[in-house]
């Protein structure tokens, strides 16, 4: 019997959240043979742009590479052009990054665990922790004015400094997450349904996160101890030893699942809090800008020739800017920024490859830490030629779950 | 019963993400969860444009996204309204020189509600869904007027 | 094992030889209150040699892919390729940079998909981004551009193939600033 290939697209867009993108497949029956991942649906020219403006402005672009992780880009942006430039921040404005870019952490892992709640099929759970979530959104404002891009980076140091009033409102929130993290560790981790639902499920082991050069939570959950937290220590992080969070550490062995990707983000939320802790009494004095004037700092900038990579661990894998002032421009002159799921994404293909149709939704939801929904515009059709409806295609994608869990042989 | 009868019932909402950043994106599910809870107003998101009442678009608009917007806009049933989200897709915002983007947003569908802000507050998007509303309530009292 | 910065450009510097055009070890002191030493090897190598440096690499450390990038200076593109080395071991990691300038006549270097499979995201975009070629790139699909982009237009090229006619101004303001007479 000969099969016919069918090819199924899924996305670009999709119904509740994230950005589009479209997963490509051939398939073979049930079985995928070629699987091509299509980005770009959000592509800007931002790193273009960029090239084209001063600094300070490619500053707030890179503010809007990513929303969700919107001071990670800054961050990698400031440390990155300090490099080049040759300034340093002063050790205040060093450490209110650090808080800045742990409180953003707490924020974005929240929002993930709630996704993944809502992937399971387990709505109640999305809103309840997106309900925790606002206090971190809370605290953010008040600091920086906005939910959501703050502002907050410069290049040589933060733009408002922290009052008595915030330090009480981190304090509050300190004392708050460390009794809502305990709570969602008892909803997630000791979830039987939770569990059932996703240990197996979309495995990537270490050698292949090594191979995929996957990073952040998604490598850390396969077992891959690396975090630039801890690898290139910078601003408050090499005052504090950081450690990468992996499952081996905290339960004794690795599957590199989606339920390892739920234990790591989980668990460093409480490193979050402790490092906001650690930070907000030991806060050093002074100021807050090496260079507050930033017609100095432009003329500077002209001035300098330099290059730099600035790196920074974002809550969804490390960010990369690499920037090269040619000392004619009071912008940067090359910019290359490499974003979490820039990587991440690779590893989709790999996965999805001799796997099957029902996998596809798994994968795409489990993996990777930029999440999309499930109920998306697709179109799938069997080897019949007959259209698979969602309700269809969640029965198969559950049914692979539970015989990839036989075969694992994964407990109870 | 009006011709805009499906607007004095709950209004549903699809919402598609045209090159944003994920920061109105992330806003528009704050919308919906309990600090904000869109749902007692009967604003619900869906996951098909078949279903839907009121559009809400965010973004700059991609190249290759434009005609899938255009399609999504055939896509929902009568009457309709759209509701841009964010600076960059009222006017472009931010991303005013981009090779790779060809909003704003009105110059591919027409809008009804501009709701500014980068990111807007989740009281800036309901007050954006309400006016549509209110818009559609308007044009379905011209229509009865003149019928 | 870990290796410091000098050893490394020790290694690399006996492989390569004459193709070795460059070499610099950056090191920066970072952190607040405790100051940490941090080290980059920078080095610029001859074209031919490339594959040779990345393979010397690979047999130190599997490393991590950090970016490819390049720019357009004139005659030549100069690509750079930015590889982490030890990470997972706290302080240890250090980075290593190759630069190479590719004329613009011949723009071809061979792929590293072979080594590291998630090399194929940073071969495509900078294919797309500034037309270098990559020997042994399977897929070569449009990644972030879309499919039906014009031929011979790359957006990071400053040159007659750059993308400064494609440009769309919201803005007219921007548009009177920086066009000028349009």
């Amino acid at each position: 019997m000969t099969k016919s290939q069918y090819y199924i697209p899924i996305g670009p867009i999709h119904p509740a959240l994230k950005e589009p993108i479209r997963v490509e497949a051939k398939v073979e029956g049930e079985k995928i043979v070629e699987a091509d991942v299509k980005r770009g649906f959000a592509h800007r020219g931002i790193e273009y742009m960029g090239m084209k403006r001063n600094a300070i402005q490619a500053l707030y672009l890179s503010e809007r590479i990513c929303g969700i992780c919107s001071i990670s880009h800054p961050y990698a942006f400031v440390v990155g052009s300090e490099k080049a430039l040759g300034i340093e921040a002063p050790p205040r404005a060093q450490y209110i990054r650090t808080i800045i870019a742990e409180l953003e952490r707490i924020h974005s892992h929240i929002l993930w665990l709630g996704v993944v709640a809502h992937e399971v099929g387990f709505d109640s759970l999305l809103f309840w922790t997106w309900k925790g979530r606002e206090k971190v959104l809370d605290v953010l404002e008040l600091i920086s004015g906005n939910r959501i891009n703050y502002s907050m980076y410069m290049i040589g140091g933060v733009r408002r400094d922290l009052k008595e009033s915030h330090i009480k409102a981190l304090k509050e929130m300190i004392d708050y997450y460390r009794i809502f993290n305990q709570e969602m560790k008892n909803l997630f981790l000791a979830d039987p349904v939770y569990k059932a639902r996703t240990r197996g499920v979309a495995q990537l082991s270490k050698e292949m996160a090594l191979k995929v050069n996957a990073v952040g939570p998604t490598a850390r959950a396969a077992g891959l101890r690396m975090d630039i937290r801890q690898d290139i220590p910078y601003d408050a992080y090499a005052d504090i030893e950081v450690r990468g969070i992996v499952p081996q550490d905290i339960v004794g062995e690795v599957y590199g699942d989606a339920y390892d990707a739920t234990l790591v983000r989980i668990y460093e939320i409480d490193q979050s809090v402790d490092i906001i802790e650690y930070c907000i009494d030991n806060l050093p004095e002074g100021k807050i800008m090496a260079i507050p004037n930033y017609v100095v700092l432009l003329s500077k900038i002209k001035r300098t020739k330099g290059e730099g990579i600035g790196a920074h661990e974002a809550p969804r894998g490390e960010v990369i800017h690499y920037f090269k002032y040619d000392g004619t421009r009071d912008g940067p002159a090359v910019w290359k920024v490499v974003a979490p799921s820039y990587n991440n994404i690779n590893s989709w293909a790999p996965l999805l490859l001799g796997a099957e149709v029902a996998d596809i939704p798994v994968v795409v939801a489990y993996i990777d830490p930029c999440m999309c929904c499930n109920d998306r515009i697709a179109v799938v059709r069997d080897s019949s030629g007959k259209i698979v409806d969602s309700t269809t295609l969640h029965r198969m994608a559950v049914e692979k779950t539970m015989r990839i869990k036989k075969e694992l042989g994964v407990k109870k | 019963m009006g011709k805009l009868y499906s607007f004095k019932r709950s209004l549903w909402v699809f919402h598609a993400s045209g090159g944003s950043c994920n920061g109105c994106d992330i806003e528009i599910i704050a919308t919906l969860t309990p600090r904000y809870d869109a749902e007692r107003f009967g604003i619900k998101l869906v996951g098909s444009p078949r279903h839907a009442d009121v559009l809400l678009v965010t973004g700059a608009i991609p190249r290759d996204f434009a005609d899938k917007l255009r399609r999504i806009y055939d896509q929902m049933s009568d009457p309709k309204a759209v509701v841009v989200v964010g600076n960059c897709g009222t006017s472009g915002g931010l991303f005013y020189d981009s090779y790779n983007l060809v909003g704003p947003i009105d110059e591919i569908i027409p809008v009804d509600v501009y709701v500014p802000g980068c990111p807007p507050r989740p009281e800036a998007i309901i007050d954006g869904v309400v006016k549509a509303w209110l818009k559609i309530e308007k044009l379905e009292k011209q229509l009865e007027g003149g019928e | 094992m870990t290796l410091k910065a000098e050893e490394i450009l020790n290694i690399l510097k006996n492989s390569l030889g004459d193709a070795l055009i460059e070499q610099e070890i950056k090191t920066y002191s970072l952190g607040a209150l405790r100051k940490r030493e941090c080290s980059e090897v920078w080095i610029k190598i001859d074209r031919g040699a490339f594959r040779k440096a990345v393979e010397e690499i690979f047999k130190l450390d599997y490393p991590h892919l950090h970016f490819i990038t390049g720019e357009d200076v004139g005659e030549n593109l100069e690509v750079i390729y930015s590889f982490g080395l030890f990470h997972g071991q706290p302080g240890k990691e250090i980075s290593v940079v190759i630069k190479l300038a590719l004329p613009k006549s011949e723009l071809v270097l061979p792929t590293i998909t072979d080594l590291m499979m998630g090399a194929e995201t940073n071969e495509r975009e900078i294919r797309e981004m500034l037309g270098v070629e990559f020997e042994g790139l399977k897929k070569k699909r449009h990644l972030f551009l879309p499919d039906d982009w014009p031929e011979g237009k790359y957006p990071w090229r400053r040159d007659e193939f750059g993308v400064d006619d494609m440009i769309k101004h919201t803005h007219k303001s921007v548009k009177e600033i920086r066009g000028g007479k349009e």
